[in-house]
């Protein structure tokens, strides 16, 4: 036979193999699980490329080029961060200086003096957001953004700048410089990105790869044998191996592929970040897609010939049952749980490398102990099957006690899985000490003190934010103090109405106790003091206005924001400390980029060690069969699978919860630091309760369905 | 005697092609035992499949303990081979996790019985059978004593017929011995009758009839 008929024949075989062997159709799915998961995890590291080289590009083509003697200047430029809410956006202020500057990527034309343009996202933020800076006159198109979903206004003055504030702006010839605007300022670097996909989604995908590969190796394992008894050589078990998971493989990458098309074709948001996806920037990058795309299963089917096993298999002794756990491990176990449990004791640096070490081997332990546990566990089981008399029970409290390995693997992936979410939660939800005194301070008088910071302040101008502010709110100025305190100054009703601080000429330090506002104020404020004084007749420009309300209205904030916006040039309307708040936001996303990709890996890691338990699940069913088969009673398979696989796995969901949520606690304890997020724990433990309930759903289903196929075969 | 217990008549089962059964037939009385001999894939097996109505042949009457399992529904007839047939394979099909009294046991609770009923018959039936009960996984006994456990588990609901499929093949001759001898006492101790599928003489000769199963048909075998 020529060598392609060979090659086509062996595929056939292992075709038809794949289709009637013990445990095939979760085989199956395992391996279209594998190469769909392989398939978009390769896709998400050629799609984040592609997104940040459509972010460099677009970011390269809107910065402001600066004038020069040769390239005069033909628009007037500066740029000013804002918030709304917690979320950051970016403004630009621009004032062509000729009739034919041409406008940045993404407008058509210039906006008239005292409108603004606004990017989508921003334009639907709310928060007052479509009005505050002027008439809204449209949208930034896809051309002029980092990402579809970035939060940007092009703002054009009610009047070109002049006078002191005129020395604010950069006269640029026009765009095309990288300037590091808006989402492109600062941004991870693209290999730590990168980094971060494989360590906590592509590595699980390749264990559930790995594992799917070997998914009832038992008959393969036979078989592979058997032919290279027969004088097949390794090429021709490679192609029957291939034959046999080529067409869940292939089956798995179309899977993997609806996802690619559709970000291809639309703006997909991505849960968890909120970043939306660029499909421009996909398309760009549409080779290199394809490659990698193709790539996934070619290494998936790669990964199945090269675990399968290249020698035949050894030994000949009886199976034993579990094994004692060593004294010593369960030793290192009681020391990391002490570690964690003392770190508290420590504080500091210590106190976190203690807790950090501890934690480690808590997890490295958690195999160990869960061994024990779960030979235990079978005991009581099987006893409590004896003296009841359900034999699910007794034959699933049997198996755990003889099989714990089964138990253990998906009980470890479980309860690794439910540490990494929580400690990547936790971890991110850390501010520094300012962020949080900023927090803590908005929670305690929310907008009832807002700074004003605007340059220059030109009396006119500040006379007319005065007067668009909220009825109720006040205005003092604030002048840092340099060597000396800071010092709060104002009329003698508004110091006295606004915060009930006594009227003297002379600056007279704030009290330390008494008005809750005054408090913040002081805990804001003056290094070296702050003070507040009646103001002078003749005084300098204050650094900054403060605009102090008795009551502050929810929507405080929005409206100080529009008269500032209205009157003052390129204000920053803030509440205390929330500059700290606004500085933390790039850990904050960076941290929602970790928690996706840690997600993303432990449904990944549940599902390997789902289809891993299943498989050995299905092992051991063939015992069953006969009995289950003659009496009639198949169901006992799903009585079986709950109790070996549902009952441990649940039980282990609630332990491992517990035991997470007491280190992220001692976590934040020990930093004094950062959250709890219960709703995510809640959200992760659900996940694990799911995929035990499944788990032992599938492996009952496939058991009993072997099960009722089965004959005796003695003649 | 009221009539065989099992009751063949005009058996017959092809599949892909090929005919296994033509035509078979054969009655076993209570307390009567009978030994199907025949070479490897002859039938044997599937004839044994089609008495406890796993495989339903393509025509014929199989009536066992007075039901034609030919013509039960799948629940009805479940139910009939819970009550009234015990089957003994090759391998004793055991679960090696479990302690010998649970698998013996493991008919009866899975058929409804009470536990303590379940568990005291086993016990009872393994004692008289010299197996040990408890303290050890059955994965760990010979495999003479693993045999026996499955005597004991085909025994256990109190069966009217024993069905064995080449019950000693995977046994040192010691250990066939002994089972040989076990399992040829249960339709004088038992009242039940024996159904022995088994290519060894010595075997077959100890049943108080022997068939040969040949071209799909069974046929009495020349005295030796």
């Amino acid at each position: 036979m020529s060598g392609r008929g060979l090659s086509r024949q062996l595929l056939g075989i292992g075709r038809a193999a794949g289709r009637g062997a013990p445990g095939g159709r979760l085989r199956f799915v395992a391996l279209l699980l594998a190469a769909a998961a392989l398939t978009a995890v390769a896709a998400a590291a050629v799609g984040a490329a592609a997104m940040y080289h459509g972010r460099d590009v677009r970011d390269r083509a809107r910065g402001p080029v600066p004038a020069t003697a040769r390239h005069p200047a033909t628009v007037l430029w500066s740029d000013l961060d804002e918030a709304a809410g917690d979320v950051p956006h970016w403004i630009v202020y621009v004032e062509p200086l000729t009739p034919d500057a041409a406008p940045p990527p993404g407008v058509r034309a210039w906006p008239a003096p005292g409108e603004v343009l606004l990017s989508p996202a921003l334009a639907a933020a709310g928060d007052g957001v479509r009005e505050r800076y002027g008439r809204y006159a449209g949208t930034i198109g896809a051309a002029g953004l980092a990402s579809p979903a970035e939060r940007l206004a092009y703002v054009r003055p009610r009047h070109p700048p002049a006078g002191a504030e005129r020395r604010s702006w950069d006269a640029a010839a026009g765009f095309g410089r990288a300037y590091g605007l808006g989402e492109a300022q600062d941004p991870e670097p693209l290999p730590m990105l990168l980094l971060a996909l494989g360590g906590l989604a592509g590595v699980p995908a390749l264990a559930l790869a790995t594992v799917a590969a070997r998914c009832g190796s038992a008959t393969r394992d036979r078989r592979t044998d058997l032919l290279r008894a027969l004088g097949a050589r390794r090429r021709h078990r490679a192609l029957i191996d291939v034959g046999e998971a080529a067409p869940p493989v292939l089956a798995g990458t179309a899977l993997g592929l609806p996802p690619v098309a559709t970000a291809l074709a639309v703006p997909v948001r991505l849960p968890i970040t909120g970043y939306v996806l660029a499909p421009g920037d996909l398309r760009a990058a549409w080779p290199l897609l394809a490659a990698a795309v193709a790539a996934a299963p070619a290494l998936l089917l790669a990964l199945v010939v090269a675990l399968a096993p290249a020698a035949p298999g050894g030994g000949t002794r009886p199976r034993r049952f579990a094994e004692r756990v060593p004294r010593r491990r369960l030793a290192a176990c009681g020391a990391a749980f002490a570690a964690v449990a003392g770190s508290q004791y420590l504080g500091g640096r210590t106190g976190l490398v203690v807790f950090s070490l501890g934690t480690l081997g808590l997890w490295a332990a958690a195999p160990s102990l869960g061994a024990m546990l779960s030979g235990r566990l079978g005991r009581s089981l099987a006893r409590l099957g004896r003296r009841a008399g359900p034999p699910g029970l007794l034959i699933g409290g049997r198996w755990t006690a003889a099989h714990p390995g089964v138990v253990v693997r998906l009980a470890a992936a479980t309860a690794i899985g439910l540490g990494l979410i929580v400690q990547l939660q936790v971890w991110t939800s850390r501010l520094n000490d300012e962020a949080a005194a900023a927090h803590a301070t908005r929670d305690r008088i929310g907008a009832a003190v807002l700074t004003v910071d605007a340059g220059a302040f030109d009396p006119a101008a500040v006379r007319a934010f005065t007067a668009r502010l909220p009825a109720g709110s006040r205005v003092l100025t604030l002048t840092e103090g340099g060597t000396g305190p800071d010092v709060i100054a104002g009329g003698c009703a508004d110091l006295r109405r606004a915060l009930r601080l006594p009227c003297t000429a002379a600056p007279a330090a704030l009290p330390l106790d008494g008005d809750p506002r005054v408090q913040e104020l002081r805990k804001w404020y003056g290094e070296n003091g702050i003070a507040a004084r009646t103001a002078p007749a003749r005084a300098r420009p204050p650094d900054a206005l403060l605009v102090v309300a008795d009551r502050a209205a929810p929507d405080q904030e929005r409206r100080v924001k529009r008269a500032a916006f209205a009157a003052l040039p390129a204000p920053r309307v803030q509440t205390l400390g929330e500059t700290w708040i606004l500085g933390v936001d790039r850990y904050v996303r960076t941290g929602r980029w970790l928690l996706l990709f840690g997600s993303c890996g432990l449904a990944l890691l549940l599902a390997a060690a789902g289809v891993g338990a299943a498989a050995e699940f299905l092992r051991f069913g063939p015992a069953l069969a006969p009995v289950a088969v003659l009496t009639g009673r198949t169901r006992v398979f799903h009585a079986v699978a709950w109790w070996h696989l549902s009952v441990p796995l649940l039980v282990t969901t609630l332990v491992g919860g517990a035991v997470t949520a007491w280190d992220g606690l001692l976590f934040v304890s020990v930093v004094r630091d950062g959250h709890l997020d219960w709703g995510v724990l809640a959200a992760a433990m659900a996940g694990c309760a799911a995929a035990a309930v499944a788990v032992g759903a599938g492996g009952g289903l496939a058991a009993a369905r072997a099960a009722r196929r089965w004959r005796p075969v003695a003649d | 005697m009221v009539g065989p217990v099992v009751r063949a008549r005009g058996v017959r089962y092809a599949v892909g092609g090929r005919v296994l059964l033509d035509g078979a037939g054969l009655d076993v009385p209570a307390g009567g035992s009978v030994a199907v001999s025949g070479p490897s894939g002859s039938g044997k097996s599937t004839l044994l499949m089609c008495l406890l109505g796993l495989v339903r042949p393509d025509a014929g009457e199989i009536a066992v303990a007075g039901a034609d399992v030919t013509r039960m529904s799948r629940r009805a007839l479940a139910e009939h081979r819970r009550r009234t047939m015990g089957m003994v394979f090759q391998f004793g099909e055991l679960l090696p996790e479990l302690t010998p009294v649970e698998n013996a046991a493991l008919p009866a609770l899975l058929g409804g019985t009470g536990r303590r009923a379940a568990y005291a018959a086993a016990r009872e039936l393994l004692v008289r059978l010299g197996v040990p009960v408890e303290g050890t996984a059955t994965g760990l006994l010979s495999g003479g004593e693993r045999q026996r456990v499955a005597v004991a588990r085909a025994l256990a609901a109190g069966p009217a017929v024993v069905l064995a499929d080449e019950p000693t093949g995977a046994l040192d001759a010691e250990a066939r011995e002994a089972v040989a001898d076990l399992l040829f006492a249960l339709p004088a101790e038992h009242g039940c009758a024996l159904v022995v599928a088994t290519h060894d003489p010595a075997v077959a000769a100890r049943a108080d009839e022997r068939l040969v199963l040949r071209g799909g048909r069974l046929s009495a075998e020349a005295a030796a």
